[in-house]
């Protein structure tokens, strides 16, 4: 299964569910329209909780990540702008900040933090690559 | 939501031994339980009173909006138990056991009943005694979802299997209760089994319900924090309300925190902390913070205690 | 989609059993029932073998014993009817066996408490049993009673017809009583207990007679009471029912008889014949609502209700008592004297025999007994 998750980390399971599909699509692995296992599909491949996939859905079905055809099965959903941009892109400032935070504590240089960035980016611009096909 | 079971200041004692006492429990209708605690905790005596097999000596018992009364066997129509005891095998075959449930349980899917047969690959003139534990424990439950139980009550389904069947095991578990909406308690004392499966958490501790809920909520209601201290320990962490527990080697200590994290770090830098950093925390150690909250100041608890 | 299988319990009768309860009685403990019913009919097909050797005797042997056929026949066939000459103490032996063995074989075999785990009600286990098991004693009395009768027929001697089904029904009501006897001690304890208990009402009527001729016997004395000899030759009588034993004379049918039997009147034995079919249905009905009653808990104990320790000790006091008083007395003391002193052997008993039992239990590491029986 390419997505997996570790009951023992702090964030709960349904969260790592959504993360870990945000992922694939961000980095393309799942294409808009591509079909979606069912929950019972994806609870059973996961052994996890079918109850915890449920949930995870219903908030990616809310971010319009996903979205469910009646009769035909659930979707990699086409990109929609949210409703509630404005508000989602203050919440990314404000984890900036947090980084910017954790990074002092660390005592990282800005000059750090940056380079840090662009290695981040440039790892992140290679999976994308290979996860094409 | 209705519940599926709900138990009201249920005891239970053999011999004047108190094995069960103020048990309050309820699970809600569709969800998975995980039902943990060590050997001898009276986890089967408790699945037991839930079959209706056994009668409480103390409190009340409701199953499937049914009170459980002395004469039962009407509910285990509808409730299904799978144990995993060695001594507890049918002297059926195969066939011959699947002829048999088909005659008792009134909801009998014969064609799932024979694709899952299919898949299991068993002969069906083999004894079910000379089946491995595997194919034993797959048989037991592909009985049960045939017979489409509301709940499905499992004692300890994975002793004895190895990490293939006990994966196999665990899917087709889910699958019928993600298929169906069956209600799902698993008895284990093998913690790791229900991390992932489960949504509720039942904690069973020398005969009594030491902490249910969410297993979600309770994960978030503990958290372990790796800190190290390069001067003085701060004795006052100790007495903070908020750990639970800690475990000091030199300067490295390890705290089990109640609550959000956040403050607790805070308070930890402010005194000089140099590393605050959050650590995963599995259910073994949940399950021993809670322990010794209530009161067993135990260095090491062992599960395979019989 | 789900198809009907089993029926739900509401809408069931209280004597049908369900299709699952037969299906698994039959197939748990098919060897019991072959191996009685082929164990039963093998004195039959003896029977019928000595019979027809009858008829087919030659003309000179019978021509040397001053006899016929038929009344060589009629002679055999009125041993049969009084119980003499057929081994009715076999079939009553097998009857009390088969009780025990369809509760120890199903103990055995395994699988008895795993299937209570299920929806099979205790009541329809216990009903299973009685029905097959009657069935499995039934089959082989009918087929060889209507056997005898042909043989009766055949050799010219119709008129113990009524006799030989007379002694039909009371081979056949013996026989059930002493399975609901056995089966209802089945339910109520395990197997070795069963055994030792079924055998202790057997023999009790021997008991009884014994016991009370040491009452009312007394040396030396040309004839005890006339109560005390009415009470020792009707005693076993009255025992009768509780062990099936049938082993009686028979009625006197006298209008197809040109010799009447001895026996009881008939009236009687109709009487005796309807105790013992009460008495199978009281052990029936007692022993289904005990075995229904029983905690689970109890049923890998050597008794089911704790009460029952008590005639544990009541049991092996009467072995001491009996062992004791034989030794004390000797034979010589009777009457009121042997009364006082078996009954403080008993009393004694039953304290001493109480007092080991859990002496013994108590010894045993009693942290380790409690967690066993509740994690099993």
């Amino acid at each position: 299964m390419w997505l997996s998750v570790d009951p023992r980390s702090p964030k709960p399971v349904y969260q790592q569910v959504v993360d870990g599909i945000k992922e694939a699509v961000a980095k393309g692995t799942l294409a808009q329209g591509d079909r979606m296992p069912s929950v019972r599909e994806l609870a059973a491949g996961m052994t996890i909780n079918h109850n915890t996939v449920a949930r995870a859905y219903q908030e990616l079905e809310r971010d319009h990540v996903i979205e469910v055809v009646r009769g035909h099965g659930t979707f990699v959903a086409a990109f929609r702008p949210h409703a509630d941009r404005e508000e989602r892109v203050r919440a990314v400032a404000a984890r900036i900040r947090e980084l910017l935070i954790e990074a002092h504590h660390l005592q990282m240089s800005e000059e750090d933090l940056l380079a840090l960035w662009r290695a981040t980016l440039a790892e992140w611009h290679d999976e994308r690559r290979r996860a094409q096909p | 939501m209705m519940a599926a079971l709900r138990m009201e200041g249920v005891g239970k004692r053999f011999r004047g031994v108190p094995v069960l006492q103020g048990i309050a429990w309820s699970v809600p209708v569709g969800s998975v339980c995980g039902l943990i605690g060590p050997n001898g905790a009276g986890k089967t005596t408790l699945l037991r009173l839930l079959l209706g097999l056994i009668v409480p000596d103390a409190g009340t018992i409701e199953v499937l909006g049914e009170h459980l009364g002395v004469e039962n066997a009407g509910v285990r129509e509808r409730v299904h138990y799978v144990a995993s005891d060695p001594a507890a095998v049918p002297p059926f075959r195969v066939g011959e056991w699947i002829h048999y449930a088909s005659l008792a349980y009134p909801r009998w899917d014969a064609p799932r009943a024979a694709r899952m047969l299919d898949a299991l690959e068993l002969p069906s003139r083999r004894l079910v005694r000379e089946l491995s534990a595997g194919q034993r424990t797959s048989l037991q439950i592909a009985v049960a979802a045939a017979s489409r139980p509301d709940l499905l009550l499992l004692d300890e389904p994975t002793n004895g299997l190895d990490v293939l069947v006990k994966t196999q095991v665990l899917q087709l578990v889910i699958d019928m209760a993600a298929a169906e909406g069956t209600t799902l308690v698993i008895a284990t004392h093998h913690i790791e089994d229900v991390e992932r499966l489960a949504d509720r958490l039942a904690v069973l501790y020398d005969g009594r319900l030491i902490a249910q809920g969410e297993l979600d909520a309770l994960k978030a209601s503990l958290h372990r924090l790796q800190v190290v201290f390069p001067g003085d320990w701060p004795g006052e962490i100790e007495s903070d309300p908020r750990v639970v527990r800690v475990e000091r080697q030199g300067k490295v200590a390890m705290l089990t925190v109640e609550g959000p994290l956040e403050p607790v770090q805070e308070a930890c830098r402010s005194r000089g902390a140099v590393l605050v950093e959050p650590l995963d925390l599995d259910l073994t150690d949940i399950f021993r913070a809670m322990v010794e909250r209530e009161g067993y100041a135990r260095a090491e608890l062992r599960w395979d205690v019989r | 989609m789900p198809n009907s299988g089993g029926t739900s319990g509401s809408r069931r009768g209280t004597l049908a059993i369900s299709p699952a309860a037969r299906y698994r009685e039959l197939r748990v403990n098919r060897t019991v029932y072959l191996t009685a019913f082929l164990l039963l009919l093998a004195p039959w097909a003896l029977w019928f073998e000595s019979l027809s050797s009858i008829l087919r005797s030659s003309a000179p042997v019978l021509a040397l014993q001053h006899t016929t056929v038929a009344a060589l026949m009629r002679e055999n066939l009125q041993g049969f009817a009084l119980g003499t000459s057929n081994p009715t103490m076999i079939y009553v032996l097998g009857a009390a066996v088969l009780g025990i063995a369809l509760f120890a074989y199903d103990r055995l075999a395994g699988g008895l408490l795993y299937s209570l785990e299920g929806p099979l009600r205790r009541r329809e286990v216990f009903a299973a049993k009685a029905l097959f098991g009657a069935i499995t004693l039934l089959v082989p009395v009918a087929a060889g009673t209507a056997g005898t009768l042909l043989f009766a027929a055949l050799s010219g001697n119709p008129g113990l017809a009524g006799a030989i089904a007379l002694r039909g029904l009371f081979d056949a009501a013996g026989e059930l009583s002493l399975l609901a006897t056995a089966l209802a001690l089945g339910g109520a304890m395990s197997t070795v207990f069963s055994v030792a208990a079924t055998a202790t009402w057997a023999l009790l009527p021997a008991l009884l007679q014994s016991l009370l001729m040491n009452l009312f016997w007394a040396p030396g004395v040309v004839a005890v009471s006339a109560g005390g000899q009415l009470a020792y030759e009707q005693a076993p009588r009255f025992a009768y029912p509780w062990i099936g034993q049938v082993a009686m004379a028979l009625p006197n049918l006298s209008p197809f008889q040109p010799a009447a039997l001895s026996g009881w009147p008939l009236t009687e034995s109709l009487a005796l014949l309807a105790s013992f079919i009460a008495w199978a249905a009281l052990m029936l009905g007692l022993g289904s609502g005990w075995w229904e009653r029983a905690p689970f808990e109890r049923l890998r104990d050597s008794f089911f209700f704790p009460f029952l320790w008590n005639l544990y000790y009541a049991f092996l006091s009467l072995l001491s008592t009996l062992i004791l008083g034989a030794l004390i007395t000797r034979g010589e003391v009777y009457g009121a004297a042997w009364a006082a002193i078996y009954l403080a052997l008993f009393v004694m008993g039953w304290f001493f025999w109480r007092f080991v039992v859990i002496w013994r239990a108590g010894r045993a590491d009693r942290p380790r007994q409690a967690r066993r029986s509740h994690v099993a």
